[in-house]
């Protein structure tokens, strides 16, 4: 097989590391004996159709889920050994509609971590504007907005401000850019690619779209039917010869990999 | 009329105003306090769910009469009063809130929920700052059809005596006595109007704030006039501070003999320094429901109901034997002591017009069931439905009225005085047969069951304080049938206050040397 195979020895101490991990909800199994094992600093795209179990899995590693057989380390221990709170804060979040709460102004959704870890105020303002900067939002006229006075582009800005409030090293991303128009995706898709890149985080990115894929992650893992058919790095995914792969690739019109 | 009526009835009004307030206040504040939490458990646990909605559910189609007769022999709950009220009005107001509190956190946005999860907030955080500022507007909905639900089910807070505005409605029911009827009545939907308007204030919120400048200057003007009539009758009529120590209770049905009768006690055991307390106006079976229950002492009850409606017997015709088997069966099977009779009988009585007992030269039941008249008769519903009445009174006299009228009580004397009929059947002592100069046709033939007026009291009572027993003893056969329809005909016709009427008949008595004074 093409896959790229990778050892785990050095699993304890990756951010991410899956080891045979099993999923079954209810009576459907959702994912398959799949291991996998993040690096620090890497953007890993989970790529799939629906129903493939690439959200279950982001799920697992910020125990949203339990697997049913098999282990996700998170930063050296077991998820199961984390306490799920502390786990989560660690962990960035950033979901399809953003998930603001509406009756909060911009500044407290960025700042709502930061306020529930009791932090000063004057750091959580100074913090907030920080971020909102960083997403490319002007706080002087976006942090006292309600969610329902943005366009969709904004909301996913703050989301990904949200995520960053609490520094964490590792940010799970579940298919943030999905409903945005072609755009404006393509914008938010390579700022963050870069703000990624620039601020050295761990990136576990879920993603329907094989164009978002090859632009912004370092590696891509295909699943189907609940296991991982292929992990490869940007440039070799397109040639690899799995079939699924393939039916992917073409799916997505990229035509065959010889004309690349 | 209305202006004279309102102003003769001012300071009541008022205090029916305060106490009905107060109900509704206490009861949506403690259902609001035990649904809202019940609520979040529901909405959180779907299998406690189910469970906690059908209770709930259920509560609401308990009858108020049967919950307060639940309720009442209950400690710390029960007894008679506001209490027992408070505690009733609070499980109806349960439903709307519980239901609104569970639908409103159900339907926060799931992606906002899940959201707040993988972020990391503790359950408590999710929800103070997810579910229940999300689910408030709902919630608070559910409070307010609460509050309304309130104002309108406190009206049958006076049947357990704990006042409120239905005193006036019931009261204007029993004494067909308009005025108060719909003085209750409109001040009750009053109060349920502004009620709901003081919710204004609090309604819908969006993000970012709508304005909205009318809602809070109507609430607090809404709330002003809620509150105002409230401190206005603390000032006319402050409440009377219960004295402490055991006083002895005593109760009375809802009608207007049972409270004469009540009060005459009442006045009887004052005059010689026995603390007092008045539970009267007990609506259906509670008056015998509280005694047993030990929430009142003693009450003014008829031999022939104990015989037949509480103690499920068929009737009697010997008021003797009635007597002497209800006062046997009520020492060993309640514990209660039944006194001497009052001397007087409320027995069932068939009445006529004056003109028509004259030219027909009707004195018996027997002279009238051969006079040659097609009677056009009319009868309460009680009558036509009860073991002692209609059927068994045309087969004993051989009367065959053709489509006897069936209809209220009350208009049945109206229908009589106004020709539009010729024979009802009333009440021995009811004072409109004097008000309307009916005449009472004698029962020759024994047929109707003896309704001799006594009191009933707790044996302990009787044993432990021989005043009590003394002055029941020497209230023994003082009130003769004319002085009893004398009394009620000067509350009922004459709008006198019950305690001033037995306050006269005992002054009459002392006057002729039935009582020592």
């Amino acid at each position: 097989m093409g896959i790229r195979s990778r050892q785990m020895p050095q699993s304890e101490l990756a951010p991410v590391a899956l080891r045979q991990v099993h999923l079954i909800r209810g009576q459907t199994p959702v994912l398959n004996d799949v291991s996998l094992t993040v690096e620090r600093g890497e953007i890993v795209m989970l790529l799939g159709a629906s129903g493939s179990g690439k959200t279950s899995l982001l799920k697992l590693v910020n125990r949203l889920l339990e697997p049913t057989k098999g282990e996700v380390w998170v930063a050296g221990r077991v998820t199961t050994a984390w306490d799920a709170i502390r786990l989560r804060r660690r962990i960035g979040y950033v979901m399809q509609d953003a998930g603001l709460l509406p009756h909060y102004t911009v500044a407290r959704n960025v700042g709502l971590l930061l306020e529930l870890e009791r932090r000063p105020a004057a750091e959580r303002r100074a913090r907030v504007a920080a971020l909102l900067e960083l997403v490319g939002l002007d706080p002087a006229i976006y942090a006292q907005r309600f969610p329902a006075a943005l366009s969709g582009g904004e909301r996913q800005r703050v989301g990904v401000a949200r995520a960053l409030a609490l520094d964490p090293a590792l940010l799970l991303m579940d298919e943030p850019f999905g409903a945005l128009d072609p755009v404006v995706r393509a914008r938010l898709q390579q700022e963050f690619a870069a703000l990624a890149r620039t601020l050295g985080k761990t990136v576990l990115f879920v993603t329907h779209d094989l164009q978002e894929a090859l632009r912004i992650g370092t590696r891509i893992c295909l699943l189907a039917r609940g296991q991982l058919v292929a992990d490869a790095v940007p440039d070799d995914f397109l040639r690899h010869d799995a079939p699924d792969v393939q039916a992917y690739v073409q799916a997505a019109g990229f035509g065959a990999p010889a004309q690349r | 009329m209305w202006w004279s009526f309102l102003g003769e009835n001012k300071a009541a009004l008022l205090v029916a105003w305060r106490e009905h307030v107060w109900l509704v206040i206490a009861a949506t504040t403690l259902a609001a306090a035990v649904g809202v939490p019940l609520g979040v458990a529901a909405a959180r646990y779907a299998k406690l769910r189910g469970m906690v909605l059908t209770v709930v559910n259920v509560v609401q189609t308990i009858p108020s009469l049967a919950l307060f007769g639940l309720l009442l022999p209950l400690p710390w709950l029960g007894g008679i009063g506001a209490r027992t009220a408070i505690i009733a009005l609070t499980l109806y107001a349960l439903l709307p809130i519980v239901r609104n509190t569970v639908t409103g956190i159900l339907d926060v946005e799931p992606s906002v929920r899940e959201a707040a999860e993988a972020l990391g907030l503790t359950g408590w955080q999710r929800l103070r700052h997810v579910e229940l500022p999300l689910a408030a507007n709902v919630i608070i909905a559910g409070v307010r059809t609460a509050t309304t639900l309130a104002v309108g089910t406190a009206t049958i807070a006076a049947a357990i005596g704990a006042g409120g505005l239905g005193a006036f409605i019931f009261r204007g029911l029993r004494q067909n006595d308009h005025r108060l009827l719909i003085a209750g009545g409109v001040l009750a939907a009053l109060l349920a109007l502004l009620a709901d308007a003081v919710f204004i204030a609090f309604e819908r919120r969006q993000w970012p704030a709508a304005p909205r400048p009318f809602a809070r200057p109507v609430a607090l003007v809404a709330l002003a006039l809620i509150v105002l009539p409230v401190a206005w009758s603390y000032w006319l009529a402050p409440p009377v501070v219960e004295r402490t120590g055991r006083p002895i209770v005593i109760g009375s049905k809802d009608f207007t003999e049972s409270v004469i009768l009540a009060e005459i006690l009442a006045q009887r055991l004052e005059a010689q320094g026995v603390a007092v307390e008045r539970r009267f106006e007990l609506g259906g079976n509670l008056a015998h429901e509280s005694l047993l229950a030990g929430a009142i002492d003693v009450y003014p009850e008829y031999t022939g109901t104990a015989w037949t409606a509480i103690l499920g017997e068929r009737p009697l015709t010997n008021p003797a034997e009635v007597y002497a088997n209800v006062r046997r069966a009520y020492a060993a099977r309640f514990g209660l002591t039944v006194g001497p009779p009052l001397g007087f009988r409320n027995d069932f009585a068939i009445l006529v017009r004056r003109q028509t007992a004259t030219a027909y030269k009707l004195r018996t039941l027997s002279d009238a069931a051969r006079a040659p008249i097609r009677w056009r008769a009319g009868f309460g519903q009680d009558f036509m439905a009860r073991a002692d009445g209609y059927a068994g009174f045309c087969a004993a006299y051989g009367f065959h009225f053709e489509s006897p009228r069936e209809m209220d009580l009350s208009l049945t004397y109206r229908a009589l005085a106004v020709g539009e009929l010729d024979l009802i059947a009333g009440n021995a002592t009811d004072g409109r047969i004097a008000a309307l100069d009916l005449v009472a046709l004698e029962d020759d033939r024994r047929y109707f069951p003896p309704y001799e007026a006594v009191y009933v009291i707790r044996q302990a009572v009787w044993e432990a304080t021989p005043v009590v027993a003394d002055t029941i003893r020497a209230l023994d056969g003082v009130i003769d049938t004319d002085t009893m329809r004398q009394m009620n005909a000067a509350v009922d016709g004459a709008q006198r206050s019950p305690r001033e009427v037995a306050a006269d008949f005992l002054a009459a008595c002392f006057q002729s040397g039935a009582l020592a004074p």
